[in-house]
């Protein structure tokens, strides 16, 4: 796909607030209770935005946090999105989701993250989660007739029961299976020591993938693949990815694993923001973060420390 | 003749054998459209020829003629002639008379001929030369003088124009003051040369009525002297009447194709590859053709068609249409072309269609077009554009935010499925069409039944899949599917034509 020629994006990713209600070990984006970002959009702001991405005729949003869920104007942003067109993914830890605030959406799914099959191992990853009321909101999503996808994150702590998450997935009836190797962002970057599973527990993990893959071929999908956070990015070094992501507080990031913002969706509208993500895809300190990155996959921890392309010194952009 | 069915008989009564194309005159109303130099390039060499009239002989056909082109310009003219009547078959040769000298003659009356008919396109030189472009009136005559003097019975053949019609009565006292015991005329036919010369050809309709009152009283002047033979009906009446009574009579052509009758275009064998009990057999089954009946059908609508009459209706045309319309389909989304990756989508939707409208006028100007094959190209066209809008279904999003005009990102992609289900459909359904029209063989209903479960297929998979580009590729694989299994089949059944 090349980003250049789409007049606007084809997937926002949209992260709601930062706030959460659990404290999960491995979280990317340094969430927990309390922890909502300084100068998250106000309502208004965010209803601002989600009209103007039903203008640009983006055709997907995925809502996501932190836990999407606890922005006040959650339901609001979902109800703009969707009476506009844009089909709609939520992304939640389920702890305490009720699928009827959807009721009447264009839900393409909604993902529910099981860190583990026993509150045990689950527990102890996704701090102050309850893995029942996980899978009680697993039950009601189906039950309220929305696709249901399972995300799995490995770690340390809990890759030896990825085999009856999967099953638990599929007894759920998750049309998909989400997994590959822990990102080193945010939480987990930082507790990496205690976190990172071995290369023998990967190999485990993937022959189980394998096996599970041609099980529960026909009835869900696993997801896996690219496997690492450096092969999809060497992948997107030169096939830029057409999403937007959008942080709580509405400036946009080039990547998730780079420390990059390259627009400020309060100041600037949301079309000004995507051609200036196009074109931040060509910026040499971006180009050389990702030759960084691919040498040094570690240096993803340091991408939630934002560096804005936009606001320093005017680099010459060459395509 | 008529009495019997030609059913019952296990050969033809008469064969009517253009022995080559070639001619040394090139008469403006010839229907072969033969001249100098337009002998067929896969003429029947001797050795077929010969083994054709060993065929002839030991089934008993009782009466054959030679004519052409002219029938005497082929080297081996008088070898055909003899074994063909030392093995008892009557021959008759239909001939310009430039050939008919002294010698000529007497061989060919050793040689047993039954009758010579010579065409005296006019009474005067003038008329004359000027129809039967080369020839000369002067050297006709001393022909038949000559045929006369060797003592061959001497029919004359004589075609209206514009610029002859008046001589009517003159041409029937000449062909009797010469000898002739039969004289033969009817309507100038609009096929061959005659087509491009009809302007200056043609007869006023006006003067038919007294060139057959002139002949009437010709017929009953010469009555017990002169047969004069002339028939009023067009072709279309003949035609007609030929299918239900088919005559015991086929037309061998310089190549050894056989033709059904002279002003249609169907062939029904090929005497270098077939028997003739085979073409014989098959000409008794083509007489009952729905493809011949339609055409006759067609020719009361359109008589422009005989104009075509050269053009023998095969099926290797529509063959060549139905690969040209599998071409653009495989190279949509196929390399090395990959239209669609190019931009090209619409544009070759659009070259389906319109090459096809554009070859058959193309067809049409160059006497090459056939109704049958233009709707033979429907088949696959419809279901090439059915293909390429599914295939926009999925990528609607990404065609739409790059500014892709598809039909799809029009229609929206609800829409979108129901264009492409449609014209899937109605890809399948030309081909019953088709069949019921008389334009395509049975057989090839077998094609639209082998399409028709992948078509419901992809409507089970497409039907509420279409916003999920993943769950759509089951729908997308099965018209993938329908239109090669179609589209193969039909060409095949097309091939095979019966």
């Amino acid at each position: 796909m090349r980003i250049e020629a789409f007049s606007s994006p084809t997937m926002v990713t949209w992260q709601l607030t930062r706030d959460c209600d659990l404290a999960c070990l491995h979280c990317c984006t340094d969430s927990a209770p309390g922890k909502a970002l300084p100068g998250e959009l106000t309502r208004e702001q965010a209803l601002k935005l989600a009209g103007e991405i039903v203008a640009a005729g983006v055709p997907y949003a995925m809502i996501v946090g932190g836990e999407p869920t606890l922005a006040p104007h959650f339901a609001e942003v979902c109800k703009t999105l969707s009476d506009g067109g844009v089909l709609l993914k939520i992304e939640t830890n389920g702890n305490n989701f009720d699928p009827a605030t959807l009721k009447g959406l264009g839900i393409r799914s909604v993902q529910i993250s099981l860190d583990g099959a026993s509150q045990a191992v689950y527990g102890r990853q996704r701090v102050n989660g309850v893995l029942e009321r996980a899978v009680a909101a697993c039950r009601s999503v189906v039950a309220a007739g929305l696709p249901l996808e399972i995300t799995f994150a490995p770690t340390r702590l809990n890759i030896f029961e990825a085999e009856a998450v999967i099953d638990l997935a599929a007894k759920l009836g998750a049309f998909r299976f989400n997994t590959g190797q822990l990102m080193r962002l945010g939480t987990a970057a930082r507790l990496w020591d205690k976190l990172e599973p071995s290369k023998a527990d990967y190999a485990a993990f993937l022959r189980v993938l394998e096996r599970k893959e041609r099980e529960y071929a026909g009835k869900m999908e696993l997801c896996y693949k690219p496997f690492s956070l450096d092969e999809e990015m060497a992948h997107r070094a030169f096939q830029p990815s057409g999403t937007l992501l959008v942080l709580p507080d509405g400036r946009v990031k080039v990547a998730a694993p780079l420390p990059f913002t390259c627009a400020d969706l309060k100041s600037q509208t949301f079309l000004e923001s995507w051609e200036a993500y196009k074109k931040a895809w060509a910026d040499p300190r971006v180009r050389t973060a990702l030759a960084d990155l691919a040498a040094d996959p570690g240096a993803s921890a340091r991408a939630n420390q934002w560096v804005a392309l936009h606001e320093s010194e005017a680099i010459p952009v060459v395509v | 003749m008529e009495d019997k069915e030609t059913s019952d008989l296990g050969a033809p009564l008469y064969v009517a054998w253009q022995i080559t194309n070639e001619c040394n005159l090139a008469c403006l109303h010839c229907i072969e459209e033969s001249g100098p130099g337009k002998a067929f390039k896969d003429e029947l060499t001797t050795e077929q020829a010969y083994g054709i009239i060993d065929q002839l002989v030991k089934s008993e056909v009782p009466y054959v003629s030679f004519s052409g082109g002219e029938p005497m310009v082929r080297p081996d003219f008088f070898g055909m002639v003899e074994r063909i009547t030392k093995g008892g078959v009557g021959l008759k040769i239909e001939t310009n008379g430039h050939y008919l000298t002294k010698e000529n003659c007497k061989k060919l009356k050793d040689l047993g001929i039954k009758a010579v008919q010579v065409s005296l396109d006019g009474a005067s030189n003038a008329s004359f030369n000027k129809m039967r472009v080369h020839g000369r009136f002067e050297e006709a005559l001393n022909g038949i003088k000559n045929l006369r003097e060797a003592g061959i019975p001497i029919e004359i053949n004589f075609v209206p124009a514009r610029f002859n019609i008046k001589e009517i009565g003159a041409a029937v006292d000449l062909a009797h003051e010469i000898g002739a015991y039969s004289f033969y005329t009817g309507k100038l036919m609009f096929t061959g040369n005659a087509v491009r010369t009809w302007g200056i050809t043609a007869p006023d309709e006006a003067d038919y009525p007294e060139f057959f009152a002139t002949l009437k009283a010709k017929t009953d002047q010469y009555k017990g002297k002169m047969r004069v033979y002339y028939h009023e009906m067009g072709l279309l009446d003949e035609l007609r009447y030929r299918l239900l009574n088919p005559a015991a009579l086929f037309i061998i052509l310089p190549n050894g194709k056989v033709k059904l009758i002279n002003a249609l275009p169907f062939t029904c064998g090929d005497l270098k590859t077939d028997t003739l009990g085979q073409v014989w057999a098959q000409f008794q089954k083509a007489w009952q053709s729905p493809r011949v009946s339609a055409f006759i059908d067609r020719l009361a609508e359109d008589p422009n068609i005989v104009s075509r009459l050269h053009q023998w209706e095969e099926g290797w045309p529509i063959v060549l249409y139905t690969l040209l319309g599998g071409a653009a389909a495989v190279w949509y989304v196929g390399p090395p072309i990959r239209w669609v990756y190019r931009g090209l989508g619409e544009t070759v939707i659009g070259l389906s269609y319109g090459p096809w409208m554009v070859l058959g006028s193309l067809h049409l100007h160059t006497h090459r077009f056939s109704w049958g094959a233009l709707l033979a190209s429907l088949v696959p066209g419809l279901l090439i554009t059915a293909l390429a809008t599914v295939n926009n279904i999925p990528d609607f999003h990404q065609d739409r935010l790059v500014g892709k005009k598809n039909l799809v990102v029009r229609l929206g992609r609800k829409n979108g499925r129901v264009l492409y289900l449609a014209l899937s459909a109605l890809g399948l359904l030309i081909i019953p069409a088709g069949i019921f029209a008389g334009l395509f063989p049975k057989l090839t209903i077998l094609a639209a039944l082998a399409g028709l479960p992948l078509w419901i297929l992809s409507l089970r998979h497409g039907r509420d899949t279409w916003d999920t580009p993943r769950l759509f590729m089951p729908a997308i694989r099965s018209i993938v599917q329908c239109y090669a299994l179609t589209t193969a089949l039909f060409a095949v059944f097309m091939g095979l034509g019966r």
